[in-house]
């Protein structure tokens, strides 16, 4: 089966075609991060107007990158969220034409499923099926949670961001710090031969127990980043000399804290899960120490890691593919992409608490 | 822009229903017929037409605004079916490509996008306020010059100033919104009920030229804040 992925969520505009939601036959990604670094952070008016000029290119050159004709595609995914609306609704319209023209059918991919799919595009990794019960630390830009993948199409989420997501309080802190954008990886490149115990920052909630959010999931598998971008704050303000004479050793804390409170929240998970593999997805999943750390992690549990391949952890197109193509090799089916959702959720709620 | 601007006026003058007397009868006719999918969404009362050659053949007005826009599709394929074409017969696509909602314009742009990339059709576009100024010129013979304008947001107005033989003279300007009939005292201000429509859209493009850019036609930038920079040219926190 092959099916060609679009993706233009945020600030990436990409397009994939993938054979049995394996095999990556081409994957063409568009990045905006130029375009967005000097406001240090993603502006929704510029995406939109890039993903635009985009969408027909990067569509063009995954099917040509490909080698496959138009004709051959068995379907067209595309991700309909969650996501910027004004930036989804640009590869919802591109691929529902190409669909239209084709006479093949359009299929919506849940953004957030993708990444989880993501984790099947090492070659390594084994099928799904064999996998499951996989606990799943999706961190990135926008999201930051803990899930765990029962099957395909079948998920439960344990815990969630209460306020930032991972990736943003990256961006956050690097912004302080005068590092630049996007801040994850100018952060730890900043934080090379720096003293990651410089200063303790908080790990946000974590010493909550026993308590649940709103929405019943357990606050100590729940990850808060607000209070450490406040900390970072508050110690340049009391301490200005230390962003000149310690600059690594407060990129290094910063990260330390950040890329330990997602590995803690994770470890409470694969205790309290039958999950005996690990999954980490998103672009925070690029970070060094985080992946030394789940390194660590798996091998005290006796636990599988699955750790996506670097090009797949960012926003692409190959994993909106790979998402539905599992989907429908599973025989679950994909819906028709009709609408953008800008909050589409992975679970619905009524399931979150499990 | 110059280079097709008397092209672009050459349709004032030839509405498409004359042209028809110059056609070779349908029988003998040897060369295909050029089919074109024309868009129009820069505002709420959207719509498509079907052209063959320079004649519409059929039309539908879309309420596509906003929240709508997905509507577009179903509406395309409803209008080929009811034409008794298909995807492949379309030859062409022509958009309009505003000042107008955004969401519109880059929905239908993307569609056409889509719907040429297979076969490498092409995709070309004017600006919408031209289709309107076509349209305005062909009913009222006597009219020289006129002024189209729009809601821009941020308590503005857009306006463009047209030329029956000329086309778009000058730039866009943006206006407080009472500035309405009081700059070019002496154009004509077209209605601003008067929405652009997709048959004209088509028709300028039958009457070639070249395509405009294949973006939506932004008078606002992206960012209204500038980014603020340090002394080592590093991005500042937000203020």
């Amino acid at each position: 089966m092959l099916v060609l992925g679009i993706e233009s969520s945020c600030d990436e505009t990409a397009a994939a075609v993938v054979r049995d939601g394996r095999a990556v036959l081409s994957s063409a990604v568009n990045s905006q991060i130029a375009s967005h670094r000097p406001y240090g952070g993603v502006v929704p008016e510029i995406a939109s107007r890039e993903h635009v000029g985009s969408f027909p290119v990067v569509a063009a050159e995954a099917i040509a990158q490909a080698k496959v004709a138009w004709n051959d595609l068995d379907a067209v995914a595309v991700t309909h969220g969650p996501g910027l609306v004004s930036s989804l609704l640009i590869g919802l319209s591109g691929a529902r034409a190409l669909g239209q023209t084709l006479g093949k059918p359009v299929w919506g991919v849940n953004h957030l499923e993708a990444h989880l799919a993501g984790t099947f595009l090492d070659p390594a990794a084994p099928p799904p099926a064999e996998a499951c019960p996989l606990l799943v630390l999706m961190v990135s830009g926008g999201h930051s949670c803990l899930v765990e993948m029962l099957g395909v199409g079948d998920y439960r989420l344990l815990g969630t961001t209460l306020d930032d997501a991972a990736g943003e309080c990256l961006d956050k802190g690097a912004n302080l710090l005068g590092l630049g954008y996007p801040g994850g990886p100018v952060i730890e490149r900043a934080a090379q031969g720096g003293d990651s115990a410089f200063v303790k920052f908080p790990r946000g909630m974590e010493h909550a127990r026993n308590r649940k959010t709103d929405n019943g999931l357990e606050i100590e598998m729940c990850f808060s980043f607000s209070g450490l971008k406040t900390a970072l704050l508050y110690h340049l303000k009391n301490h200005p000399a230390d962003r000149e004479q310690h600059l690594a050793d407060l990129a290094a804390s910063y990260q330390e804290a950040v890329m330990d409170s997602l590995a803690q929240r994770a470890e409470r998970a694969l205790k309290v899960t039958a999950a005996r593999t690990l999954a980490c997805v998103g672009g925070v999943a690029k970070n060094a120490s985080l992946r030394a750390k789940l390194e660590d992690l798996a091998r005290r549990h006796q636990a599988r890691l699955l750790l996506t391949p670097l090009a797949y952890c960012t926003d692409n197109a190959a994993m909106v593919a790979a998402a539905a193509g599992l989907r429908a090799l599973a025989g679950i089916g994909n819906p028709p992409a009709v609408e953008a959702d800008p909050s589409l959720p992975l679970v619905e709620e009524d399931s979150a608490a499990g | 822009m110059n280079a097709n601007r008397g092209r672009e006026a050459a349709v004032f003058f030839v509405p498409a229903r004359r042209a028809k007397i110059f056609r070779a009868p349908r029988k003998t006719a040897r060369v295909p017929r050029m089919k074109t999918l024309a868009l129009e969404f820069s505002t709420d009362a959207g719509g498509l037409a079907l052209l063959e050659d320079a004649r519409v053949v059929a039309a539908a007005a879309v309420a596509a605004g906003g929240r709508r826009s997905q509507e577009l599709f179903a509406a395309a394929a409803d209008l080929l079916a009811g034409a008794g074409w298909t995807f492949a017969d379309v030859g062409a696509f022509a958009v309009g490509r505003g000042p107008g909602s955004y969401t519109g314009l880059r929905v239908s742009l993307t569609a056409a996008h889509g719907w040429a990339l297979p076969e490498n059709k092409p995709v070309w576009t004017t600006s919408s306020a031209a289709a309107l100024a076509a349209e305005i010129f062909a009913e009222q013979p006597d009219a020289a010059r006129l002024v189209v304008s729009g809601a821009a947001r941020r308590g503005t107005i857009w306006a463009g100033l047209f030329g029956r033989r000329e086309g778009r003279i000058g730039d866009w300007r943006l206006l407080p919104e009472d500035a309405r009939g009081q700059a070019w005292p002496d154009a004509h201000w077209v209605a601003p009920d008067r929405a652009p429509r997709a048959e004209w859209v088509g028709r300028l493009f039958c009457a070639g030229g070249a395509s405009e850019e294949r973006q939506p036609i932004y008078l606002h930038p992206a960012v209204v804040a500038a980014p603020r920079f340090g002394a080592d040219g590093r991005p500042l926190p937000p203020a």
